[in-house]
């Protein structure tokens, strides 16, 4: 569950890229963040991450509070949750296989432990018989599901996918998106981070609108409500 | 994570690593094995020194000459008794007769011999050699302090001067070699900072899916400990092949030195180096992807 109150972001002291959010996001749910350039999605993913820790207000995210987050509790924050990157952020010189492993590897599963759970998520994002194949040699949509199949693999609480379509063409968009929808009807919840009105006006799911840092809108209905 | 299995992981991890960069961990096994290189051929000349002055040392003897009363079997006797002091490595009996024939020998002729064989003023002596040059006023004294030596002979000054000579060139060895030493470390450091920040986006994925520094460091230390332990291994073979192959017989046209055999302290080269090669790597990687995980 994402809990956040107040939330503000100042960069440099006077660079303002959140304004008192308020947000709460249930488990199960499926919520688009959306809004423009500069609206402050980015930075909201990094407080979520625990890649930067807010200026002001409160903010939970699966029982993790992320102010005053240790060093030390970080790792295990993050290994509640799976995040997929617009760039897919894939090892080039480790397999398909190697890099979903690594995902579990660290939280000390034993092999066969990672072997079952990697082979299990290949299955869903159906590229199981293309495990032992490096990153380049697959296409930009099969890279994205990798990149899934790792945020999948510790069986997160939660998934947060930012810009998960930014690099893929319309059938790979709808694609991934489906499988996005199909993780979260297992229960997983899904935070979809983009500016692309169309897979959002093609899902009619929650949406939170951000701009200069505020949340305008939050509500079903499409980009626009 | 079960310790045998990520032990292998870790290994298994941190050679795949190595081939898959072998680029930029050829580069960095190439920097360390190179100053390896310079450091071991130091030390083997360094020992070469070192043993050329030990050498030229030892031929600072001492000489005793006995009282005259002492006769042809007891001054040989005497020999055994000088054996058994402190600091001696060894005694040569010169007899009265065999002075009289070297000392009529450097003045030319076997005049002087003839003339005074039937009276000989030679007295029996000893040539001493001693152990530890830096005793040999004690060991001087004790000879003086015994009733049968009527003199001694020992170039004191000498060796206090040849002394200091040996102790000078051991610091200045020392602190080269620590020199070089800290220059490797700066060389390595830096190739193994941009092989660290070649793979800096790896080590962010590995802390957005949840690894903790010391996993990640464990990967990055096994890799440089590979890294220590082959730049080592290179380096001593470099440094066989140059030493045997191209410096002894080059400089043993200088006759005035002497060479410490390879085969006799090939061990501890080989051990030095493997230990110094881990500690390199692992050390230096340590420092070096510390600013590569405040992520």
């Amino acid at each position: 569950m994402i809990e956040l109150t107040g939330v503000s972001k100042t960069y440099n002291g006077y660079i303002k890229a959140l304004r008192s959010v308020d947000l709460r996001v249930e488990d199960g749910e499926f919520v688009f963040i959306v809004g423009p350039s500069g609206a402050g999605k980015s930075t909201l993913l990094k407080i979520l991450t625990a890649e930067i820790e807010p200026t002001d207000g409160a903010a939970f995210v699966n029982g993790y509070s992320l102010v005053g987050l240790k060093a030390a509790d970080k790792p295990l924050l993050r290994r509640t949750m799976g995040v997929v990157f617009q760039d897919f952020r894939l090892i080039d010189k480790k397999t398909v296989f190697e890099n979903i492993a690594l995902a579990i590897r660290v939280t000390g599963a034993g092999n066969r432990e990672i072997r079952d759970k990697v082979n299990s998520v290949l299955n869903i994002v159906g590229l199981a018989h293309k495990s032992k194949r490096k990153p380049a040699e697959l296409s930009g949509g099969e890279q994205q599901r990798v990149a899934i199949a790792r945020a999948l693999v510790n069986s997160p609480k939660l998934i947060i996918a930012d810009e998960p379509t930014g690099n893929l063409d319309p059938e790979r968009t709808q694609e991934t998106m489906r499988l996005f929808n199909q993780i979260n009807r297992m229960g997983t919840t899904v935070v979809v981070i983009t500016h692309e009105k169309s897979i959002v006006n093609d899902m009619a799911k929650r949406v939170v609108y951000l701009e200069n840092g505020c949340i305008l809108r939050d509500g079903t209905g499409g980009y626009n409500q | 994570m079960k310790k045998s299995s990520s032990l292998r992981y870790f290994l298994k991890d941190g050679a795949s690593n190595f081939r898959l960069h072998r680029v930029m961990t050829t580069a960095s096994v190439m920097m360390l094995a190179a100053c390896f290189l310079v450091i071991g051929i130091f030390l083997m000349i360094f020992m070469d020194i070192n043993l050329t002055i030990d050498k030229v040392g030892m031929q600072n003897e001492i000489v005793i000459f006995l009282q005259d009363y002492v006769d042809d079997a007891s001054a040989e006797d005497f020999g055994y008794t000088l054996k058994e002091m402190e600091n001696i490595e060894s005694v040569t009996f010169v007899s009265r007769d065999e002075g009289l024939r070297d000392f009529s020998e450097n003045l030319g002729g076997d005049d002087i011999y003839n003339s005074y064989a039937d009276d000989n003023p030679i007295r029996h002596s000893y040539r001493i050699i001693v152990k530890d040059l830096s005793l040999i006023e004690n060991t001087r004294d004790a000879l003086i302090a015994m009733p049968k030596i009527a003199r001694v002979r020992a170039s004191i000054d000498t060796v206090k001067a040849f002394l200091k000579f040996r102790n000078v060139a051991t610091f200045i060895g020392v602190a080269l070699v620590a020199i070089l030493a800290m220059i490797a470390a700066v060389v390595v450091s830096n190739t193994i900072r941009l092989t660290t920040f070649a793979r800096r986006e790896e080590i962010a994925i590995m802390k957005m899916v949840g690894a903790t520094n010391r996993f990640i460091r464990a990967s990055f230390l096994v890799e440089g400990g590979i890294i220590g332990l082959l730049a080592a291994s290179v380096a001593y073979v470099l440094l066989f092949v140059l030493y045997e192959f191209l410096l002894v017989p080059e400089l043993s046209l200088v006759s005035l030195i002497s060479f410490v055999e390879f085969g006799a302290v090939w061990h501890i080269f080989l051990a030095v180096f493997l230990l110094a090669g881990l500690f390199y790597g692992i050390v230096i990687s340590f420092f070096t992807i510390k600013k590569y995980l405040r992520v």
